[in-house]
C-alpha cells in the first residue's frame, strides 16, 4: 500500500516596522528541510522558529537569516571586501517558512530580537500560533498580504 | 512595468530526480528576456545549474534535488537602470518593461543592488511548482548585480551567480554572514568592535571557541589544535593577520557576523564571508544535514527472496552509491557448490531500475599470499535487472547461461534495519554503522575479493566472496555478534544448496558446514582488521570501504 506523501505548511508572514503578522498559509505535499543545528535555547540570538507538541516539546526548528530586513547586502566583485551592508530606510516586506504538518504538531512559534536592528539582543518569542489555526489559514493574496490570525508583537 | 509586461509560458523540470514531494525543489525564473531571447534564457539557466552542480557539496547531493525552469517572457530586454542612485553612481537611464520589474539601484540605495518584485516571483513559483523550496530570478542584464531575501535575484553578468550562491546560504540554510564588519573594514564604522550577545543560532558562527564544546566540533580540522585559531589583537578594527592554517582548515577564527571580536567563524574564508570562495567545511556539513531527507534511500544492504525466508540460503548484497549498484549474488552452481556472481548495475529509468551484466569470476585462492589481482578473470555469463518498488522490496530479473528467471526480493531483517543514504557524510571514518562493501586496504590493492557487511543492531552478517583452492568462485558467510567496542566475531560457514535456477527452490536443500572463524575489528567507520581461520589457514587483512562513487553511502 502506498504511503501518504509528507505534508508541510507553507506560511507567509508580512512585517511592517517591528510588527509581524501571519499573511497566509497553505498545505503542500513536500518534505521540509532537516534541522542542521541543535534546538535553540533561551538567551540565544538571531531568528528561528519552532514547532512544539502539546507538551511544549520542540519537535522541529530552523534558523532564519534576518527575515525582518533592516539592511541589504552590497556586492562588489572587483574590490575588497566583496560584501558589505547598507541600511534600509523602510522595514516592510514578507517572508515564508515551511513547517512539517505532522500529527503531533501543536504550536508554531517565531523567535527573534524585539528590535530587528539589534542582532546581539537575546531572541524573544515574536509570534505564536496554533497549528490547527495554521491548517485553516488561507493562502496569501497575490500581493503577499492577507488577513490572518496569530498572536504577534 | 509589472506582470502586465509579459507572460508566464510554462515550466520545465530540467533536473529530475523523482517526485517533487520527495525532493528539494529549486525554481528558476527569468526576467528581462523577450520571446526571442528564450534560447539565451535556457542557456543562462543551464549555466547556473552547471555551476550549482560544481559547487560543493551540491554535486554529492544532486540526486536529492529537482530544478524547475519557469519560462517568463518580458516585453523588453534587460532591467531598469536609473540615472541617479543613492550611492552617487550614474546609470544609463534604461527603462525596461519586464514581468518582475527588475531594477538596479533597488530602493535607491546602491547601483549593484538588483531587485525584482519578489512577491510576484514567489507566487508564480508556488503556483507552478507547489513544492518549491527555493526561488531564484535570473535577470537578463550584462551589468553586475543581485540581492537576497526570500527570493534571490542575480544578473547574467560574470560573477553575479556568486551572489545567488551566497544568498542561497542565507535563505535555504539559515547561514549567518561570516564577515567581521558591517560596511567594510575601511569604512571607519563604529559599534562593531566586540560581540556581547548570547550564542548565535546560526550554524556557522559562534561565541564559543572551546575545543570540547564548539558547535562545529565534528568538522574541526584538528581535535587537538588550540582554539581560537586566530584572535584579533585590536577589536577596534578588522583582524589584519593572514591565515595561519591551510585554506580549508576548520577551527575558530575571531571576527564574524559584523563584529571584529567576540564572535568566531569556522574558516578563514568561506562563501559566507567572501564571494568566490567555497563554502567552508561547517557550511558544507550543514547543507548536507539540511538536505539529507531529500536524498533517495539507498538500497544498500542484504536482500533475499520474498516472502522473507521462503528461499533462505541464497541472497544478494547490494552496495548502492549514487546511481550505481554493485550487487553480489551468492547462490549455487549446477552442482550445488557455493557460487557468486557480481553485477555493476546502472540506473536506467525512473529512479528505481538498475541493469547490468552478470559476471562469474575466478581468481587466486583465498589463502594466496600475495593475492594477485592480475590473476582475477571475470567472465560475463548474463544480464540482470533490479527494479525496486519501494525502499524494502523489488524484483531481480536475470538471464544466466540462457536461463531467465525473475525473483521477488525483500530486505533480510535480523535486527534494527538501518537507513542508508548516499552523499550525506564525507568522512566515512565517522560512520558508526559498517553496512557496506569492503575490500583490502589500500583500495585496489587486492581487487577481486571482498566482504559484504550487513549491520543491523549489534550484529553483522558477513558474506566473503573469494576463490576456492582451484580458483573457482567461493563464498563463505558468518553471523558475527558484537564482542566489544568495534569488535565482532563469528563462525564461518561454507554452504551448499539447490542450483540457482532450481524450481521450486527449496531451503530444505541447503546445508551449512562450519569451516573456521572470522573476526572484524573496526578502528573507525572506514578501517578494520579482518582476521580469519579457514582450514588451518589464518590470515589478517586490513580492509576499507569500496567507494565507486564518492563520497559513498552511509547507513545509520
Amino acid at each position: 500500500m502506498a504511503s501518504m506523501p509528507p505534508q508541510a505548511l507553507r506560511l507567509t508572514f508580512a512585517y511592517q516596522g517591528s510588527h509581524i503578522r501571519l499573511a497566509g498559509g497553505e498545505r503542500v505535499s513536500m518534505i521540509v528541510p532537516a534541522p542542521a543545528t541543535a534546538p535553540p535555547e533561551a538567551g540565544q540570538t538571531g531568528y528561528w522558529f519552532t514547532v512544539q507538541d502539546a507538551a511544549g516539546r520542540v519537535i522541529y526548528h530552523r534558523p532564519l537569516h534576518s527575515p525582518i530586513r533592516v539592511d541589504v547586502e552590497a556586492f562588489s566583485p572587483d574590490r575588497q571586501p566583496t560584501i558589505g551592508r547598507v541600511p534600509l530606510s523602510e522595514r516592510e516586506g514578507s517572508f515564508t517558512v515551511l513547517v512539517p504538518d505532522i500529527a503531533n504538531a501543536h504550536t508554531f512559534a517565531l523567535h527573534g530580537p524585539l528590535e530587528p536592528g539589534r542582532p546581539d539582543e537575546p531572541a524573544s518569542e515574536l509570534l505564536r500560533v496554533s497549528i490547527d489555526v495554521l491548517r485553516r489559514t488561507k493562502p496569501p493574496s497575490a500581493d503577499g498580504a492577507n488577513a490572518a490570525q496569530g498572536k504577534g508583537r | 512595468m509589472s506582470t502586465a509586461d509579459g507572460s508566464v509560458n510554462g515550466v520545465q523540470k530540467i533536473v529530475e530526480h523523482g517526485p517533487d514531494a520527495q525532493r528539494y525543489n529549486v525554481v528558476l525564473l527569468g526576467d528581462g528576456y523577450r520571446a526571442t531571447e528564450m534560447a539565451k534564457y535556457h542557456a543562462d539557466v543551464q549555466a547556473f545549474v552547471d555551476m550549482l552542480h560544481q559547487t560543493a557539496p551540491f554535486g554529492d547531493l544532486w540526486c536529492g534535488i529537482n530544478i524547475h525552469r519557469i519560462d517568463v517572457v518580458s516585453t523588453d530586454s534587460g532591467a531598469d537602470d536609473p540615472v541617479t542612485c543613492g550611492d552617487g553612481s550614474a546609470g544609463s537611464g534604461a527603462i525596461a518593461r519586464t514581468y518582475f520589474d527588475a531594477t538596479f539601484c533597488g530602493g535607491n540605495l546602491i547601483r549593484r543592488l538588483l531587485t525584482c518584485d519578489s512577491v510576484s516571483a514567489r507566487n508564480v513559483a508556488h503556483a507552478l511548482v507547489p513544492a518549491t523550496h527555493l526561488t531564484m530570478v535570473i535577470v537578463n542584464s550584462p551589468l553586475y548585480g543581485g540581492s537576497g531575501g526570500d527570493v534571490a535575484t542575480f544578473s547574467t553578468a560574470a560573477g553575479s551567480a556568486e551572489i545567488a550562491l551566497h544568498e542561497m546560504g542565507h535563505t535555504a540554510f539559515g547561514f549567518a554572514d561570516e564577515y567581521e564588519y558591517y560596511a567594510g573594514c575601511a569604512s571607519g564604522e563604529s559599534g562593531h568592535d566586540v560581540y556581547t550577545g548570547g550564542e548565535p543560532v546560526e550554524p556557522n558562527v559562534t561565541r564559543n571557541a572551546d575545543l570540547a564544546s564548539i558547535k562545529w566540533r565534528s568538522v574541526l580540522s584538528s581535535a587537538t589544535d588550540a582554539l581560537p585559531t586566530t584572535a584579533n589583537a585590536n577589536c577596534g578594527q578588522c583582524d589584519p593577520q593572514a591565515n595561519p592554517r591551510a585554506a580549508d582548515y576548520v577551527g575558530a577564527y575571531e571576527g564574524a557576523r559584523y563584529m571584529h571580536c567576540g564572535c568566531y567563524r569556522p574558516s578563514y574564508l568561506c562563501r559566507m564571508r567572501t564571494l568566490g570562495q567555497p563554502f567552508c567545511g561547517t557550511c558544507r556539513k550543514a547543507i548536507r544535514d539540511t538536505l539529507a531527507p531529500f536524498l533517495p534511500v539507498a538500497y544498500q544492504g542484504l536482500w533475499w527472496n520474498f516472502p522473507a525466508g521462503s528461499e533462505s540460503g541464497w541472497g544478494m548484497n547490494i552496495a548502492h552509491q549514487e546511481d550505481v549498484i554493485f550487487a553480489t549474488w551468492f547462490t549455487y552452481d549446477g552442482g550445488g557448490k557455493a557460487w557468486w556472481l557480481s553485477m555493476t548495475a546502472y540506473l536506467v529509468s525512473g529512479g528505481n531500475e538498475f541493469s547490468g551484466r552478470l559476471f562469474q569470476t575466478t581468481g587466486p585462492p583465498f589463502s594466496a599470499m600475495p593475492f594477485s589481482s592480475a590473476l582475477v578473470v571475470p567472465t560475463a555469463v548474463g544480464i540482470g535487472t533490479l527494479i525496486f518498488t519501494n525502499a524494502d522490496n523489488g524484483t531481480f530479473a536475470y538471464t544466466v547461461n540462457g536461463v531467465s528467471q525473475t525473483k521477488a526480493i525483500t530486505r533480510q531483517v535480523f535486527g534494527a534495519l538501518p537507513t542508508c543514504r548516499f552523499g550525506t557524510q564525507t568522512d566515512l571514518a565517522a560512520a558508526t554503522n559498517y553496512q557496506d562493501l569492503w575490500w583490502n586496504a589500500p583500495p585496489g590493492s587486492e581487487s577481486g575479493w571482498g566482504l559484504n557487511v550487513a549491520h543491523q543492531g549489534d550484529t553483522l552478517f558477513v558474506t566473503w566472496f573469494t576463490y576456492d583452492t582451484d580458483g573457482s568462485p567461493l563464498w563463505l558467510s558468518a553471523t558475527a555478534p558484537r564482542t566489544g567496542p568495534g569488535a565482532y566475531a563469528g563462525t564461518l560457514y561454507r554452504t551448499t544448496g539447490p542450483a540457482f535456477d532450481a524450481v521450486p527452490w527449496t531451503p530444505a536443500g541447503v546445508s551449512h558446514a562450519p569451516v573456521g572463524s572470522l573476526a572484524l575489528t573496526f578502528t573507525d567507520g572506514n578501517h578494520a582488521t579482518f582476521t580469519y581461520t579457514v582450514s588451518a589457514v589464518t590470515q589478517t587483512k586490513q580492509i576499507t570501504r569500496q567507494i565507486f562513487r564518492a563520497p559513498g553511502t552511509v547507513c545509520g
